[in-house]
């Protein structure tokens, strides 16, 4: 995109949240606000698609926002796909917030959001856009900015203040992690343009390894990378549901094109061991994130959790990407990245569909606890029905998107490990835990959708809940379609993707193998068989009858709601059986009346091992030392002047 | 040579879960049976010594030592559960781990196709019988556990290729028959002394 | 033609191998038992009678029956049974994914009622088949090293047959598939199906509220998955027959079929049903068995 248009979109994203402000009817300004920014979205959307349809890197300087240094926007092919995943989901958020966002119209509380929004939006583009260590940064602050204000949306309550404060510390040493992995890399080469950094390869592999640790805490604490992830799981819950689903589906994977930018371009010749870490950590992000997310019972903190399982899915895509190309496997390293790209789109559909529905689930039912829902596919059969395809999108059942990338990186993994023999322990490793990833998730969203939209309303909330309007409605069909195309249809985004992938020579391996079916045969042979079977089905019960009776109860009748299975119960045999990890923390209480046991109370819930094991020490610790550093500074200011005198005597003397 | 080998990985990992003590032995006497085959195969020729060797080993192995283990058991009566420390789920995890392991070991040392095969099982036989001396609380499983730990020194020094040399072999056999025999009495007096032979509490003995 | 044939046979022969099991199971504990075609007869009973659906269902259920046996259909075209062309070749992992499609309706349909029998069926099944996920894809893995092939027709019908000692690692493979066998399709030490006790079961407590067609099209989809994970174990040992001519590879399907069904009896007759908790022990076990098969053959 040519650099004025550039500047349209800057604007045509921050008016509407200005002038948002001012307009004094909430209704008005919600529309003014997210409809400004889904039109700048979608002008941003349709640019990016126009500029990676002509195959190639277009860069142009602005004016630097520091003195003395160039700085430059430009945009390549892997710019490009996190553009469109930008603008895409921001598109669809944003005619989901015109409608979500009417449960603060009360008092006008919520006027500012879309400000926010739209910043968020303009920031991220900024971040993938950048071309120069500056810009860059620029980026990044205002995105952790804007989103922290939309975390705190709703201050008045202390949750999200806390959420808040600990998404503000996380995210900033997630920035001072990049920070030193950019000037580390300025020293090195003396420019402060990507291109400066990728022209010079490191001498120093000690060096090399240090910059690339410190990127990946940087990236990797963006991304909710395990064990960096236990931000995550308490700031997504606690911003407004449009925002959920753009933090989980889109601002997360900046920390993706973080580490993707620094594997496949600014570090080139990167060891197998950097890809091999990201693995391994790709590894532990899923099968903990998957099993973190199974003991919740809190449908948006759940989700959150599993935006931390997907992250692992992608990044060990991304990383044994980066191990096949270390070890001279372009072919394998190909599939692996377009694979792990592939599925960061597809996660942002499914991801951003889930926490639509969640919203729309929370706003019918007005609360977040999946044991007080139920049956809600009779009032809700729209959200049902989409909620129901992301759940199968996100547990990888074919035909659908979420298993398409995965095969992608299955099968990369096995054209690497199976058939080029690289590292095949690693990978094969890599491969098990992918599939127990994917079972896990099956049981998570199994029990999610079951108790959440079927059997019967488990509150009288849930019982009178209704489908949504349409500007819900309507994201979260699209984003739905989207989940089907793309599983049935692979192709349709797995060649734009890998057209623009910088490694391996172009005309490898489409998908599926030559030698087997692919998706759509399936799925057709499947919509083929079920729907005979339909068929089948009712001509056979208009012979022989149907009648509709009470659940069976072994003769007697289910007195209430609360008879049906809970998502606790569904969940304790996984529960049990990775107890020794997971640690579940029970508790119960009987009340007695006399004799007779009158009541009693189980709660039962699962604390991150590593929140309670490793931080909360880590920040007791801080703490301490704080206060010890505390008696310097006691208030003198004779002593003040005292560490002056001393401090010029000692860089006297010591450095002359 | 490769399929006895397997089989002997199979039994080092059955002992290593197994849950109970008379499983435990039996496994125990299948592997010094199969050990006992196994200088017959290596060999071109069925020379004398080779026969001797195979004979001693399933005399010793196979029959003598599990007989005596087996005594103990039912002369102590200690039940049949081999209590452990860790749970079942954490001992096949720990064992497919270290089995695993052996495999990465072999290769790191230079062995490939049957040698790496072979060596990776006297190694798990070895780290068996090791974390079953860890990890069980009873008497008689230490001694199993050790029994099991020689087994794996034995086909170890197979796999390398190094020489049946008989005198040495029959030395090291007389010496684990004798331990073996040994710790069978102190496993009595145990028993006699504090009427358990639970080693975790040993430690009380400690002033 | 080919491909019909191959359908008609699985739909065929898959009750009769629930039958010889049954069968054997009932010789072996002393009993006559059912005659061997009783599946056919209670699938054709079935057929003809109405249903009675839950006041709570919604239309997941009514889907449930269909989509799987559909799903179970498709995966049936994708096992190769007399030789290795079927009618949809399929890679080995979208295979093993393919069975989470129907299992997700089945669970779904199993809480759709509101049942808490259901509820718990649903929720050990989806739990057993999330922990046996990993063993079946490293058996597959080793399978598909071995027979140097993506496709499951492909890789077993190029493994190498006949030297069974030179290649113990096909022994351990076709062991992890028969554990997993009986763990996914609900047979003995892991699931008892003809108890009087809902409480223990798991998967015909999963489908206590389906009745009349649904009924009989579980069933019929439980009789091919049996049928479909008989065919592939036995094949792994027995490769050599996918190679033959149909003339001579159907009676070999069926004889490799009726040998599983045997065995699998007598497994049940023999063995007494698990506790819950075992059930995961038993996986890994499947587990680290697949995975050494895979390290001898990296080794070897």
């Amino acid at each position: 995109m040519p650099s004025a248009l550039s500047y349209v979109l800057a604007f045509a994203f921050v008016f509407p949240g200005v002038l948002a402000l001012l307009v004094r009817d909430p209704r008005r300004s919600r529309i003014v606000g997210f409809g400004g920014g889904a039109a700048a979205s979608f002008l941003g959307l349709s640019m990016t698609l126009a500029g990676a349809a002509q195959g190639k890197t277009v860069r142009f300087p602005l004016p630097a926002p520091v003195p003395w240094t160039v700085s430059e926007l430009y945009m390549d092919g892997l710019s490009a796909f996190f553009l469109a995943l930008i603008f895409l989901l921001g598109f669809l958020a944003s005619v989901y917030a015109v409608g979500y966002m009417r449960e603060f119209d009360e008092g006008r509380r919520g006027q500012s959001a879309p400000l926010f929004f739209n910043l968020l939006l303009l920031s991220m583009a900024l971040v993938v856009s950048a071309g120069d260590m500056l810009s860059f940064l620029l980026g990044w602050e205002g995105m952790s900015l804007s989103s922290y204000f939309l975390v705190v949306f709703e201050h008045e309550r202390a949750e999200a203040r806390r959420a808040g404060l600990i998404y503000l510390v996380a995210t900033h040493i997630g920035t001072g992690g990049i920070l030193v992995a950019f000037l580390s890399l300025v020293r090195q080469t003396g420019s402060f343009s990507f291109n400066g950094f990728a022209a010079v390869p490191f001498a120093d592999p000690a060096l090399l390894a240090a910059t690339f640790g410190f990127a990946l805490l940087g990236f990797g604490t963006k991304a909710g990378m395990f064990p960096f992830h236990i931000w995550l799981p308490y700031a997504h819950p606690e911003a407004p549901s449009p925002v959920s689903a753009l933090m989980s589906g889109v601002m997360i994977k900046m920390g993706v094109y973080g580490i993707v930018r620094f594997l496949f371009y600014l570090l080139p010749g990167a060891p197998a061991s950097f890809g091999g870490v990201v693995i391994v950590l790709g590894l532990l992000s899923g099968v903990f994130g998957v099993l973190y997310a199974i003991a919740q019972h809190d449908v948006k903190r759940l989700l959150a959790f599993h935006s931390v399982e997907n992250v692992g899915i992608i990044l060990l895509g991304v990383g044994a990407a980066s191990v096949c190309l270390a070890q001279g496997q372009a072919g394998a390293a190909r599939i692996l990245l377009a694979g792990g790209l592939f599925h960061t789109l597809n996660h942002a559909l499914f991801k951003g569909l889930l926490f639509m529905g969640g919203g729309s689930v929370f706003q019918g039912t007005h609360t977040r606890n999946i044991e007080r829902m139920g049956g809600l596919m009779r009032g809700m059969p729209l959200t049902g029905l989409t909620f129901l395809i992301g759940s199968m999108a996100i547990s990888a059942v074919p035909p659908l998107n979420g298993f398409a990338s995965e095969f992608e990186i299955y099968r990369g993994l096995w054209e690497a490990a199976g058939k080029g023999g690289v590292s095949p322990g690693l990978l094969i490793t890599a491969m098990a835990g992918l599939a127990l990833i994917g079972g896990l998730a099956f049981v998570c969203f199994v029990k999610v959708v079951g108790t959440v939209f079927l059997g019967t309303a488990r509150s009288p909330q849930a019982a009178a809940a209704r489908d949504p309007a349409t500007s819900m409605a309507f994201p979260m069909g699209a984003l739905a379609l989207l989940c089907v195309a793309f599983g049935v249809a692979p192709a349709l985004a797995l060649d734009p993707i890998r057209s623009l992938l910088p490694i391996g020579p172009v005309s490898l391996p489409v998908s599926p193998p030559p030698e087997t079916a692919g998706t759509f045969t399936v799925a057709a042979a499947l919509c083929a068989v079920v729907g005979g079977l339909c068929l089948l089905r009712f001509f056979l019960l208009r012979r022989n009858g149907k009648q509709a009776a009470g659940t069976w109860a072994c003769g007697f009748a289910y007195s209430t709601p609360r008879m049906q299975y809970t998502a606790t119960s569904f969940a304790d045999p996984v529960i049990h059986v990775f107890r020794g990890l997971l640690r579940p923390h029970t508790v119960r209480e009987e009340r007695a009346k006399g004799r007779f046991l009158t009541e009693i109370q189980f709660d039962t819930h699962v604390l991150d091992l590593f929140e309670n094991g490793i931080y909360l020490p880590l920040y007791r610790l801080f703490l301490r030392l704080a206060f010890l550093a505390r008696r310097l500074h006691p208030g003198y200011i004779h002593l003040y002047l005292g560490y002056i005198l001393g401090t010029v005597v000692i860089l006297l003397v010591l450095f002359r | 040579m490769t399929t006895l080998a397997v089989l002997l990985l199979l039994l080092g990992i059955h002992l290593a879960v197994s849950e109970r003590i008379r499983p435990a032995i039996r496994s125990l006497a299948a592997q010094g049976f199969l050990l006992g085959l196994l200088p017959l195969l290596d060999t071109a020729g069925t020379d004398w010594r080779a026969v001797a060797l195979c004979v001693s080993t399933i005399a010793v192995k196979g029959a003598a030592i599990p007989a005596i283990l087996s005594r103990a058991v039912s002369r102590l009566e200690i039940g049949q559960e081999s209590e452990s420390l860790i749970s079942t789920r954490a001992a096949i995890v720990l064992t497919g781990v270290l089995t695993l392991s052996a495999f990465v070991a072999c290769e790191r040392f230079g062995l490939t196709g049957k040698d790496q095969i072979g060596g990776a099982a006297g190694l798990t036989l070895l780290f068996s019988g090791l974390l079953t001396m860890t990890t069980r609380v009873k008497a008689v499983s230490q001694v199993i556990g050790f029994v099991v730990l020689e087994n794996g020194i034995f086909l170890l020094g197979a796999a390398s290729g190094s020489e049946f040399t008989l005198p040495i072999e029959l030395g090291i056999f007389l010496d684990l028959f004798v331990a073996v025999f040994l710790m069978g009495i102190l496993m009595f007096k145990i028993q006699r002394a504090f009427t358990h032979t639970d080693v975790a509490n040993i430690h009380a003995l400690k002033d | 033609m080919e491909s019909l044939l191959h359908m008609t046979l699985f739909l065929a022969l898959a009750p009769l191998l629930s039958g010889i099991v049954r069968k054997t199971k009932a010789f072996l504990s002393c009993r006559r038992g059912a005659p061997l075609a009783q599946p056919y007869l209670d699938l054709w009973k079935l057929f003809r009678r109405g249903i009675v659906r839950s006041t709570t269902a919604s239309w997941i259920f009514d889907l449930s029956g269909p989509v799987v046996l559909g799903g179970a259909l498709v995966l049936a075209a994708a096992t190769p049974l007399y030789g290795r062309e079927v009618p949809i070749p399929m890679h080995f992992v979208f295979y093993i994914y393919l069975m989470a499609l129907p299992r997700f309706f089945q669970t779904l349909a199993g809480l759709d009622t509101g049942s808490a029998f259901g509820g718990l069926g649903s929720s050990r099944e989806a739990a057993v088949s999330a922990m046996a996920e990993p063993a079946l894809l490293l058996a597959l893995c080793g399978l598909a090293h071995l027979g140097a092939a993506d496709s499951i027709g492909g890789f077993l019908a190029s493994l190498p047959s006949g030297s069974v000692f030179r290649h113990p690692e096909t022994i351990l493979i076709a062991g992890t598939l028969f554990l997993l066998l009986i763990a996914e399709n609900a047979r003995i030490p892991v699931d008892d199906p003809t108890t009087h006790l809902e409480l223990t079961m798991i998967h015909e407590a999963m489908v206590l509220d389906h009745a009349g067609v649904d009924l009989a099209m579980i069933q019929m989809a439980s009789h091919l998955r049996l049928a479909v994970f008989s065919a592939l174990a036995s094949s792994v040992l027995f490769p050599h027959s996918l190679t033959l001519t149909p003339g001579l590879g159907v009676p070999a399907a069926m004889l490799r079929l009726a040998l599983c069904g045997v065995l699998i009896g007598a497994v049940e007759a023999g063995t007494a049903r698990m506790k819950l908790s075992r059930v995961a022990p038993f996986l890994m076990v499947a587990t680290v068995l697949a995975s050494i098969a895979l390290a001898l053959q990296y080794a070897g």
